[in-house]
């Protein structure tokens, strides 16, 4: 997958499972402050980000680095793009 | 009259949350679908014999003991009488195959030197387990005094299971086994079970097992008179068929079944969570939230065989020795246990059944998975609890068979199904009588239930034990929900059973009112962990 291809199937899946507008979906929006997600959404969002790209994520610490739509994009790319976990 | 908070579901958690909510000052009633709060441990009487339901025993119930501390929070100090189960043997777990045979003793010492004694090559990783074990629940909230208050957290669900911990150290055999066989309690498997979890269901009872005096029905009967003098509204026969939302999206109130409603302006939810998210418009929750609901995996369900039991003290030759030796002692009057909240019970001369308080767990074959319910049932794990609560030669016997959950579905009509449960019946107390030879000429069955009864009882969806499964990798929902003060408690927020209930209501109540208040409260009754 490229980084585009990845990139967009973060954001449908966004999209799809947490009622998002395509238009909010800019790289530098905020995912409290301008998707509207909160906190209780941040489960969720590894689920949904789980299964739509085969990983696993949710014992990384990155995860508390997330502010933006871009940081999520930056850090499944990583996370892909690094040698599996065993 | 309008409501601070709804509480939906009278069961412990129900109750619980209610009188928590009541103690910080807000106006709450609780809707209960059934004729009688708490349905699912209130138990029954048949023929002058009582009969536990949902509930047979707990642990930390001992003075300052988690159960006690939580109860002594809900305002119940001294209003429960504490029964310790046999202190030299409250649950015997028995291979009948091999006869391999164990019986758990009261308080961790006691455990430790048993299972050392038993099996003296791992008397040093038994010690670390044990330790391993104690030290988990500190994580736990409500449960220990330095953990986080807020809500399981992550790293705690989807730390190691049970499973790996025991491989970790190297477990295996009838040894294992004993360390396993408790997941009947939470009703997972040892690979499924964040070891946590385990830790705080089983910790408990390591340290001390009693049951009330009187069995659920009496812990039933505490927590309505404590609803009374709270001032807490308890209207049963109350199904909530909708949670209503005012036109700015907020919680309004419910409306039930039978066209009743009643207003409020925050709703906490106890029943399954599955059941829940038919209560909202579909709009309310995201999808991906209900979805994540949607797909929780399911406790087993069980049959369960109700029986009349009745024999003489000491009347009969002993099973087994180690049977004979751990049978007697200390239940009658439970003067000698640690008294707790709880008042030792009274000091009248009691006849009592001689297996009176005492639990049993059967071992599927050798090789076999502890808790594969696709066995036939002649081989499954079968669970005996002989019920404290009738201080007579009578004794109220509860077995339950665990089964996968959703079986029943297929029963066809009303004949079958009776049917089907006479042929369980008779099968149980038949295993019994084979495993058991001096009651298996007592035993008459009074009732049983099946998943559909479990169903029937609380409205759960699928008739599980114990609704929700906790489970590595899954994602239980906590407290709190998107929609403003709409929150979850019950078994499938914390853990099962009566302490898992409860522990969900103060972490719900402390979303509410703060953990600060819950955790000064804590103080005030004085709770001491160790
Ligand atoms: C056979 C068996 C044995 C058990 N043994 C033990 C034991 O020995 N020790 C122990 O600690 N635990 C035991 N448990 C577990 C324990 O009983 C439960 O974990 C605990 O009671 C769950 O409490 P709860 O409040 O979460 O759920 P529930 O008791 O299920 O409470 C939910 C309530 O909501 C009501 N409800 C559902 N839908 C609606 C609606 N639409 N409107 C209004 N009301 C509704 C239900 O009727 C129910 O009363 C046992 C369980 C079973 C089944």
């Amino acid at each position: 997958m490229t980084d585009r291809e990845i990139i967009s199937l973060i954001n449908d899946s966004l999209i799809e499972e947490f009622e998002l507008e395509e238009s909010a979906m800019a790289p530098e929006a905020e995912i409290f402050a301008d998707l509207g997600l909160d906190s209780l959404d941040i489960v969720d969002m590894v689920v949904v980000l789980e299964s739509a790209l085969k990983i696993k994520i949710r014992d990384d610490a990155g995860l508390r680095e997330i502010r933006t739509l871009g940081d999520i994009h930056r850090f499944v790319i990583a996370k892909l793009g690094a040698p599996a976990a065993e | 009259m309008r409501y601070d908070y709804v509480v939906i579901g009278a069961g412990v958690s129900g109750i619980s949350s209610a009188l928590l909510l009541a103690r910080f000052g807000r106006r709450v009633a609780i809707l209960e679908q059934a004729a009688r709060p708490a349905p699912l441990i209130g138990g029954f009487e048949r023929d002058g014999v009582y009969y536990d339901g949902g509930f047979h025993y707990a642990g930390g119930l001992e003075k300052g003991g988690v159960l006690d501390c939580n109860l002594r929070l809900l305002g119940l100090a001294g209003e429960l009488s504490r029964l310790e189960l046999a202190k030299s043997g409250y649950d015997t777990v028995i291979q009948p195959e091999s006869s391999f045979t164990f019986s758990f003793p009261q308080g961790y010492a006691a455990l430790q030197t048993a299972l050392s004694h038993k099996f003296p090559a791992q008397s040093a990783i038994i010690a670390d387990y044990l330790e391993d074990l104690r030290a988990a629940t500190r994580k736990l909230p409500y449960y220990h005094e330095a953990a986080p208050l807020s809500s399981l957290n992550l790293a705690e669900i989807h730390g190691q299971s049970l499973k790996q911990v025991l491989d970790k150290s190297g477990f295996a055999g009838d040894l294992r086994n004993l360390l396993e066989v408790h997941g009947l309690l939470y009703g997972a498997r040892p690979e499924e079970i964040p070891f946590a979890i385990h830790a705080g269901v089983v910790d408990g009872y390591y340290r001390s097992a009693a049951t009330f005096k009187g069995g659920g029905r009496a812990l039933v009967k505490t927590l309505v008179k404590a609803l009374d003098r709270s001032g807490v509204d308890l209207f049963c026969r109350h199904q909530v068929s909708e949670i209503v939302l005012s036109p700015a999206g907020k919680i309004a109130g419910v409306n039930c079944a039978d066209g009743r409603c009643l207003q409020a302006s925050g709703c906490i939810a106890t029943l399954h969570p599955q059941a829940m998210l038919k209560l909202l418009p579909d709009t309310v929750l995201r999808p991906v939230y209900r979805r994540r609901l949607n797909g929780l995996a399911e406790t087993p369900s069980a049959d369960i065989v109700f029986m009349r039991c009745e024999l003489k003290r000491g009347s009969a030759p002993g099973v087994r020795g180690e049977l004979e030796r751990g049978s007697t002692s200390g239940l009658c009057g439970a003067r000698r246990g640690r008294g707790g909240l709880v008042k030792p019970a009274g000091e009248k001369a009691c006849r009592r059944h001689k297996f009176a308080g005492r639990n049993f767990f059967f071992l599927p074959p050798r090789g076999e998975v502890l808790l594969d319910f696709k066995l036939p049932q002649d081989k499954r794990l079968l669970y005996l609890n002989f019920s404290a609560a009738n201080a007579t030669e009578i004794c109220g016997l509860t077995a339950i068979l665990p089964a996968l959950s959703g079986v029943d579905e297929k029963t066809g009509g009303s004949d079958a199904y009776a049917e089907r449960k006479a042929y369980i019946g008779e099968l149980v107390r038949q295993r019994i009588a084979n495993l058991l030879p001096e009651i298996g000429a007592k035993l008459t069955v009074a009732g049983v239930a099946t998943g559909k009864t479990l169903k029937r009882i609380n409205l759960s969806p699928k008739g599980s034990l114990y609704g929700v499964k906790h489970k590595v990798g899954q994602f239980n929902p906590v407290p709190k929900t998107r929609l403003e003060n709409f929150f979850l408690a019950g078994q499938a927020i914390a853990a099962p059973g009566v302490l898992g209930a409860i522990t969900s209501a103060l972490m719900t109540v402390g979303e509410i009112v703060g953990h600060e208040k819950i955790q000064a409260l804590r103080h005030e009754v004085i709770c001491d962990d160790e």
